[in-house]
């Protein structure tokens, strides 16, 4: 039979396990998801215009790369946000080749070649789907955490 | 004049080696799971690099828009990474969760048992 002096330990390490930071994920954030998606948009309409001339286009993209980088610092600024907070940075980088990367090439280059645009499209997109994918997954696991919650006080 | 064909096999063994090392150097202490990943981002890295290289003898993309397609590729593949780890993140926490669970639930018992 298990006594209670060698289950207590046991409880407590458990308890560390759980409060282990190195672990924890920041909460699902609605605010998130719709900003991503709503930016997701927005930057496939600016890439379709890259191959006109930057500069009929100057002011349009320098407010998307604003709007982006706000929505980095947003997500920099949550605790144990490291994952999504790491996919933004990748996003607003101009040294990367995501949507900071190609403002700035279009910036340099005047315009690009419309099969260029398609691919670069389909490869932005690709990353933005996984961050968005990414948000809701913490979807399932905030009800996991309610469902805990709501079970274990029952 | 006649163009060499690019050969499209020797290209994507090249990229293969240069992620080897790349990632090599990142995840020293996961050696066996890098080059799974390497290899799985080959597979679906492989149509994209195809088409890319096609389009770049017909000239109908730059060199330069060539190497920066190449590039989002392979960050593509860091994002697949950090979205995986996340993602491992929070079942390694559920697992937690519900290892403390359990073990309370039989704390519980046996506290019920011994009153």
């Amino acid at each position: 039979m298990i006594k209670f002096s060698t289950f207590f330990p046991l409880i407590g390490i458990c308890v560390l396990l759980v409060n282990c930071t190195s672990t924890k994920v920041a909460a699902y954030d609605q605010y998130s998801y719709e900003r991503a998606v709503d930016l997701r948009t927005k930057i496939l309409v600016i890439m379709d215009k890259a191959t006109e001339p930057y500069e009929n286009h100057k002011e349009e993209a320098n407010n998307l790369l604003i709007e982006i980088r706000e929505m980095a610092q947003y997500e920099r600024n949550k605790a144990n946000n490291e994952t999504s907070s790491r996919m933004w940075e990748m996003f607003e980088d101009e040294s990367k080749s995501f949507i900071g990367g190609f403002i700035h090439r279009w910036n340099d280059r005047g315009q690009f070649s419309p099969l260029f645009v398609e691919e670069a499209k389909l490869q932005v997109l690709e990353a933005m789907n996984l961050l968005i994918q990414f948000e809701l997954k913490k979807d399932t696991q905030t009800k996991n955490n309610l469902q805990t919650l709501i079970l274990g006080s029952q | 004049m006649i163009k060499k064909p690019i050969d499209i096999t020797e290209g994507l063994n090249e990229v293969k080696t240069v992620l080897f090392q790349i990632f090599g150097k990142e995840y020293v202490n996961f050696k066996e799971e890098t080059k799974k990943d390497i290899e799985t981002f080959m597979r679906a890295s492989k149509n994209k690099l195809e088409r890319w290289t096609t389009l770049l003898s017909k000239k109908q993309i730059t060199l330069d828009e060539y190497e920066w397609l190449v590039k989002s590729q392979k960050e593509l593949f860091v994002f697949n990474e950090l979205e995986k780890a996340g993602v491992s993140k929070m079942r390694i926490r559920q697992l937690r969760k519900n290892t403390i669970k359990a073990v309370l639930d039989i704390g519980k018992s046996l506290v019920k048992k011994n009153i």
